[in-house]
């Protein structure tokens, strides 16, 4: 799911290469694994069987016919737009998701912290109804995993208003990946 | 959106595109919000933000350099210092991080002194003084302790009662658990919302910590001054 999101997101900043997108994705993502290239192309074929991505023309089409150029299509950036608009279900995995949203709406040229900032409301949503929840019962065994799933929630909630501060760095640093 | 609300009863506070510098330093860049009669409001953001200085304007202890604040209808950034100490005697209560207690009072001296200086005979006061401490959960055996020989939490479960004795219409809290632990920051939370609803008393309540907004029906953020959306 990622993998479309993150090819979606690099296309919307124009049109590019299949191994480029590799590249970019090792950069940004691949820490510890980069992504197969197979992934990227099957990835690359799923998207343009939906629609959401389209070949092109491409000026440099002589270097070979495995270098095929892909762009965004309206449908496409539909799609990644309202995965960038949806905040989170709170989960234990979330970190990673939220990182690559962060990433991505930077590198699309869009406001971040307006993703943080909706993602921020809808965990202390969470954490409100959890709360009430523990203020409301008697049974200890209940207490006691709230506390923990809020104290999780709570931590990524740290994350975000860090990551917030930290916006511009970012910003910069992805700058220079794009260039 | 413009004019709704100044005069409507549910809501209790409102800002008007309120700012204040100290010199350089933009506290507040023009912040409009409403805040409803029974509601609690936590004000969120990192330090520095201006949490502090908008809790203060909203109470009436700050004078904006513009703007205007509304309690009930009517303006208040703009009241004189008799005006101002009416306000806070008898409509506004207020809780801080490191609340300062009298500390060669007792602890039912501290909540009767506001009743005492509102004219209130002293058998009433101690009467209602000893009524708020049950009700914040300070046994009877602690109503004679010195301030200064309470604990952290006893210490803030003391200002709540303080703050609510005279039964105010707000209650205005900066970081109210901010200097106790977990647990203790839970109970005296609960204890305080339940109250708080209890009364109908509005809060407002500055925190940096989620677990305690969690407490509010609503949260603002404020960053560099201004109130995010
Ligand atoms: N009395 C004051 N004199 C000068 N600067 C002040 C004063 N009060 C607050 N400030 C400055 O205004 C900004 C906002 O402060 P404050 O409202 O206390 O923020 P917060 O409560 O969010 O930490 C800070 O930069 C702070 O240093
Ligand atoms: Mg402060």
């Amino acid at each position: 799911m990622h993998a479309q999101n993150c090819l979606l997101g690099f296309l919307s900043q124009g049109p590019n290469y299949g191994y480029e997108l590799k590249k970019m994705y090792d950069s940004l993502f691949g820490r510890d694994k980069p992504i197969l290239p197979g992934q990227i192309y099957s990835t690359l074929s799923r998207l343009e069987r939906d629609g959401k991505v389209e070949e092109v023309e491409d000026a440099e089409k002589s270097a070979g016919p495995s270098r095929v150029k892909y762009q965004i299509t309206g449908k496409g950036s539909e799609y990644f737009q309202k995965w960038l608009d949806e905040p989170e279900k709170v989960n234990p995995h979330l970190q990673t998701t939220m990182y690559f949203k962060v990433v991505l709406a930077l590198m699309s040229n869009q406001d971040a912290t307006k993703f943080l900032d909706s993602q921020r409301h809808s965990h202390i949503a969470e954490m409100r109804q959890l709360t009430k929840v523990r203020n409301e019962t008697d049974d200890l065994a209940t207490t006691l995993l709230i506390d923990n799933t809020i104290f999780h929630i709570e931590a990524d909630l740290r994350w975000m208003e860090l990551a917030h501060s930290r916006i511009n760095q970012l910003r910069e640093e992805l700058c220079k990946t794009k260039a | 959106m413009q004019n709704k609300g100044i005069n409507s009863s549910d809501v209790i506070i409102k800002a008007d595109d309120i700012k204040k510098s100290y010199g350089e330093t933009h506290a507040m860049r023009g912040i409009s919000l409403e805040i409803k009669r029974g509601e609690v409001l936590a004000i969120m953001g990192p330090s520095g933000s201006g949490k502090s200085t908008l809790l203060h304007t909203l109470a009436g202890i700050i004078k904006p350099d513009s703007g205007k604040v509304y309690f009930s209808g009517s303006r208040i950034d703009n009241l004189n210092d008799h005006g101002r100490t009416m306000l806070r005697r008898t409509k506004f209560g207020f809780v801080f991080q490191f609340s300062q207690l009298v500390p060669e009072l007792t602890a039912i001296d501290n909540v009767a002194v506001p009743l005492l200086l509102n004219g209130i005979p002293r058998g009433e006061a101690y009467h209602r003084a000893e009524q708020w401490l049950n009700k914040v959960g300070i046994a009877d055996a602690k109503l004679n302790h010195l301030a200064n020989q309470l604990s952290g939490g006893q210490i803030q479960r003391v200002a709540i009662a303080r703050a609510m004795v005279i039964n105010p219409e707000v209650l205005f809290a900066d970081a109210p658990t901010g200097s106790l632990d977990s647990l203790n920051s839970e109970l005296v939370m609960k204890m305080f919302i339940k109250t708080a609803k209890e009364n109908g008393t509005t809060v407002v309540m500055v925190t940096h910590e989620p677990t305690i907004a969690a407490y509010a029906d609503r949260e603002i953020i404020v960053r560099d001054g201004r109130v995010e959306a």
